[in-house]
């Protein structure tokens, strides 16, 4: 269910992470007024320091070569929970936004350090699992319930806010059900002071019992509003990161949900449900027998209702938790005669949906979320590219055609000066229609292998009227009947596509070699290399490229 | 020898000397030079200055002040102001006043050229009968003067009686050649501390260049002289035809969207650069009827050829295609690499039927092919919603609220997918008041509800 299209412009916010720069910050607890303060000043001070003691022990302090954050312990076998742009990757250079930092460093609140695995990690719900191999007694969080948190109730930070380790900083929850910023889930608010640096680390109650993951605020010019991930939703992540190693959303894709709002509930002459808004035409909802404007009462034979945007992100966290391959079942009102033809009167007739509940397609960029979608990226030709997924049609408000959507383009680049613009689609090259990326990828190398002169574009222009147009990009190939040789280690090569890519979009011809004939190029991938290093003679070569790993 | 002709010769050899002795060249010393500058350029403001008046106009509330030409002694002036007919609508000029020897005049507005911005205004002849008439000289529009990197000019300017400052003429020089801009000839000048738009630039010849236009750059005297001589000529017309109020707002339309060839496809392909090439041509429209397809390459409009390339030649095209209403016109495109030649001719762009749906709080209009391209929608049957009235029921009704250029297909649960279907479901609403109404819209390509309350955002009546 892709409900966050609507929610998505309202959205404002700005990410919590801490750079390589340092903010000045100072943690402030809430000065009790003076009544209060002869009653239970002395409480307070308790509170705070047994806290202090209880948590600090669980948090530890994660930096790598890109930045720094905060997370928490919470078995003592060594899982750490953090959030998932803490532990980011250098996403440009590879061009996908699931990269993930190489050198991750943990250190405890007693100074030692361990290294970083990543176990799985989501950029929305912004979570990471992360293990360590402890050669000491670890004492993990106690973790809370995020759905018996209260606005109102008292909330403490506990974190390396600014760089400066082991900060505690206190406020209260002013939100449970927080829906505005374009996040999955619901997220919880909090006015406890969070600075850069903060991101992953615990947020919890009175009693010491984690209620959720400190990631955003919103800066510039606010103060005092921060917002947290539940610690629920936290719960069932690290369920999938350590089954699947990454959030394995499910669906019956495409439809689109909305709350029954008041006057909605009204018009539609009903009392309880929510509305599917939309449903795509072709799409495994619509073979279902789901329709647009079908008012859902029931799922799995149990009755649902949302009036609330917090409610439909509620449900839809329902839905896509589950294991693929679950059947779903839907029971849905409809008006008497619709869809094939008109409304026969104001009756409602009850239709029954079943499906099987399939992996979901990776996530688009939306607002500030990087999605999940990986992209193709020659920066010598300037041209960056991304496969089209059912959502990135009605997102962007695409024609459905096949292809490729370009998603960058370099300026003064021979992609900007064949006019290519992003959000184009590339439906064809050379002529050949394009059916997805990896054929895109295929096609287009083959051709700058050949040093082709010009490489022909059909494109559909999207932005400005819709049409389609015939361009061609003309490469510079700055390294043309040049020859280098790649060595490459036994497994796990660094950037090996990336600087592939590079040579190939330069026009050289490019030998892979290394110790033996075939090698690992990192997680279930082998290729066979052009040969091998003992049978090489390196005064053939113009240049020879060392690739670490 | 004869007496005569020894006098003869005596006065012969004395004219000569003399007349040698006049040509002899004067040996100018460096500051004569200046001077003679300073002379020559006194001269010119002295003769142009008189042809140059300060205008004020009111458009849309705000006020402009400008300068302007004087073209004749009846009172006819040239404005460096046009009203653009396509994209905003509702742009009024309420006033223009012209100032001549420190009276103020209304002018009326005769006829525009939206491509250069510049405009007829006129003095009503009843203005200023007997000795109170204005004396007007006319600027001289002669043979457009050649135009060379490195000459000095002169700008003239009026600033008005009002002005603290009184500066009114600025030395300048000619910085390059002349050159097709966005959409006219234009002169690169050196900087000047005179930007005052409507003013000549005139050479030291004392003979006008050009003049000073909107963002500061000086279209060349030879497009202001053609503008001029058309704009005279169809206010001839006019005046032969009265126009009606609506055939005044006719907007000349054609039907089809183009863009400059690219330069690496054209090298790719062996296409010749200098051409236009056609995107999308609108179903129905002249273009259309005219056999005008996408991707055709126009490289003569009239029989006059496309000599520029790239952005350029979007300019000579617009100059070239000279819009209105009625006008025929010949392209001769390139088509699969073979040459065609097809002909048409202008038609007024159809104007959308609108309504304003007030009880709901939104303008909706029809959906032709223009919009369905120009906004990029996915659907032709239904309403198009242009504008949303802020505070009324469709700008209040919660989060999946309506936004212009939604398309609206259900209202009430009735079909609307034309525009008279929508004005039938309104009226009903209106007569059975139902306290809430549901709307089915797309939204790009895809669809959504929401529903409005009617009885709030309603315009608080006078009791």
């Amino acid at each position: 269910m892709k409900k966050y299209l609507y929610y998505l412009l309202l959205a404002l916010g700005c990410w919590l992470w801490n750079g390589d720069k340092v903010s000045l910050i100072f943690s402030q607890e809430s000065i009790p007024s003076e009544s209060e303060a002869e009653v239970t000043s002395t409480d307070d001070k308790e509170v705070g320091t047994f806290l202090f003691k209880k948590v600090d022990p669980s948090v530890v302090t994660i930096t790598h070569e890109y930045g720094q954050g905060s997370g928490f312990i919470i078995s003592s076998d060594g899982y750490i929970i953090s959030n998932g742009h803490v532990i980011m990757g250098n996403i440009h250079e590879e061009g996908d936004p699931k990269a993930v930092a190489k050198r991750i460093t943990i250190t405890l609140s007693n100074e030692k350090k361990y290294k970083g695995q990543v176990i799985g990690h989501s950029l929305d719900p912004d979570c990471a699992l992360i293990k360590i191999e402890a050669d000491e007694e670890l004492s993990p969080v106690e973790l809370g319930d995020s759905d018996t948190a209260k606005a109102g109730e008292n909330a403490y930070v506990l974190g390396t806010a600014g760089g400066l380790k082991r900060t505690l900083t206190a406020g209260i929850i002013s939100n449970v059900e927080r829906t505005d910023l374009p996040t999955f889930t619901k997220i919880i608010q909090t006015d406890a002071p969070i600075n850069h640096g903060n991101s992953g680390g615990p947020l919890f109650n009175e009693k010491g019992e984690v209620l959720g993951i400190t990631t955003y605020k919103r800066g510039w010019g606010s103060e005092g509003l921060g917002f947290v991930i539940p610690i629920n939703v936290a719960k069932t992540l690290k369920d999938h990161f350590l089954k699947y190693g990454y959030f394995r959303r499910v669906d019956v894709p495409l439809y689109i949900i909305q709350p029954l709002y008041d006057e909605l509930a009204q018009a539609l002459g009903v009392k309880e449900g929510v509305l599917a808004d939309f449903v795509e035409p072709d799409s495994l909802a619509a073979q279902a027998g789901l329709a647009t404007g079908d008012i859902i009462i029931k799922m799995n034979d149990q009755p649902i209702s949302a009036c609330t945007e917090a409610q439909v992100r509620d449900l839809n966290w329902q839905i896509v938790t589950q294991e693929v391959g679950t059947p779903i079942k839907f029971h849905v009102l409809r008006p008497k005669g619709v869809p094939v033809g008109r409304p026969k009167d104001d009756q409602l007739e009850e239709h029954v949906i079943t499906a099987t509940l399939i992996e979901d397609e990776p996530a688009i960029e939306h607002q500030y979320q990087l999605g999940e979608i990986k992209e193709l990226r020659y920066d010598e030709l300037g041209l960056g590219v991304k496969k089209l997924t059912m959502l990135t049609y009605y997102y962007y408000n695409l024609p459905k055609v096949k292809g490729v959507r370009i998603t960058n383009v370099g300026s003064r680049s021979p992609a900007s000066k064949a006019g290519l613009r992003t959000n184009d689609i590339i439906t064809h090259l050379q002529k050949i229609p394009i059916e997805n990326v990896d054929q895109f990828q295929n096609l287009l190398e083959k051709h700058l292998a050949q040093h082709s002169k010009y490489i022909h574009l059909t494109v559909l222009t999207t932005q400005q009227g819709k049409h389609i147009s015939r361009t061609a990009i003309k490469p510079y190939y700055d390294l043309a009947d040049k020859k280098v040789i790649l060595i490459l280690p036994i497994d796990d090569s660094e950037y090996f596509d990336l600087i592939k890519r590079i040579l190939v979009e330069n026009g050289a011809e490019i030998t892979i070699a290394s110790k033996i004939q075939e090698i690992a190029l990192g997680k279930d991938r082998k290729i066979k290399v052009d040969r091998v290093i003992s049978d090489l003679s390196i005064d053939n070569y113009h240049g020879i490229i060392f690739i670490g790993g | 020898m004869n007496k005569k002709v020894i006098l003869g010769l005596i006065i012969s050899l004395m004219l000569c000397l003399n007349i040698i002795g006049c040509a002899a060249p004067e040996k100018l010393e460096g500051k004569q030079v200046m001077v003679l500058l300073q002379e020559a350029v006194n001269g010119i403001s002295k003769t142009v200055k008189p042809s140059v008046v300060y205008v004020e106009a009111i458009v849309s509330g705000r006020s402009y002040q400008m300068n302007g030409l004087v073209l004749d002694e009846k009172g006819l002036f040239l404005l460096p102001f046009a009203i653009a007919k396509s994209g905003r609508q509702n742009v009024t000029i309420e006033r223009i006043s012209v100032w001549i020897d420190q009276e103020e005049y209304q002018a009326e507005l005769k006829e525009s050229d939206t491509r250069l911005q510049i405009s007829l205004i006129e003095i009503p002849v009843e203005a200023g009968e007997g000795e109170n008439k204005p004396q007007l000289v006319p600027i001289k529009l002669g043979e457009p003067p050649k135009v060379q990197a490195g000459q000095w000019v002169v700008l003239v300017c009026n600033t008005g009686r009002d002005k603290n400052y009184q500066k009114s003429i600025d030395l300048g020089m000619v910085a390059g050649e002349k050159y097709m801009g966005r959409t006219f000839e234009e002169i690169p000048l050196r900087l000047t501390t005179l930007q005052w738009v409507g003013m000549p630039v005139v050479n030291l010849n004392g003979e006008i260049v050009g003049m000073m236009h909107q963002g500061s750059r000086v279209v060349a005297i030879n497009e202001i002289k053609k503008g001029v001589d058309k704009l005279i000529a169809k206010s001839i017309e006019g005046q032969k035809t009265p126009a009606t109020a609506s055939s005044k707002n006719k907007q000349p339309w054609l039907g089809f969207t183009y863009g400059a060839l690219n330069e690496i496809y054209a090298e790719a392909t062996e296409l010749p650069k200098e051409s236009i090439q056609v995107q999308y041509v609108f179903e129905n429209g002249p273009a259309d009827k005219m056999g005008l397809q996408p991707e055709d390459l126009i490289i003569e409009v009239n029989n006059q050829p496309i000599r520029e390339t790239g952005q350029r030649a979007l300019a000579q095209i617009r100059a070239f295609l000279d819009p209105e209403v009625g006008r025929e016109i010949t392209f001769k495109i390139l088509r699969a690499g073979k040459p065609l030649v097809l002909k048409g001719a202008f038609e007024e762009k159809p104007e959308p039927k609108t309504f304003v749906a007030e009880d709901i709080g939104i303008k909706v209009q029809n959906i032709t092919d223009i919009e369905y391209y120009g906004k990029r929608l996915s659907v032709k049957e239904g309403v198009l919603v242009t504008k949303v009235i802020p505070g009324s029921p469709a700008a209040s009704s919660g989060i999946s609220r309506i936004y212009a250029n939604n398309v609206i297909i259900e209202l009430n649960k009735q079909p609307t997918l034309s525009i008279d279907e929508f004005i039938k479901v309104v009226n009903k609403i209106r007569q059975q008041k139902p306290p809430v109404v549901l709307v089915k819209l797309y939204k790009g390509t895809y669809i959504s509800h929401c529903a409005l309350n009617l009885s709030i955002g309603q315009e608080e009546k006078g009791k």
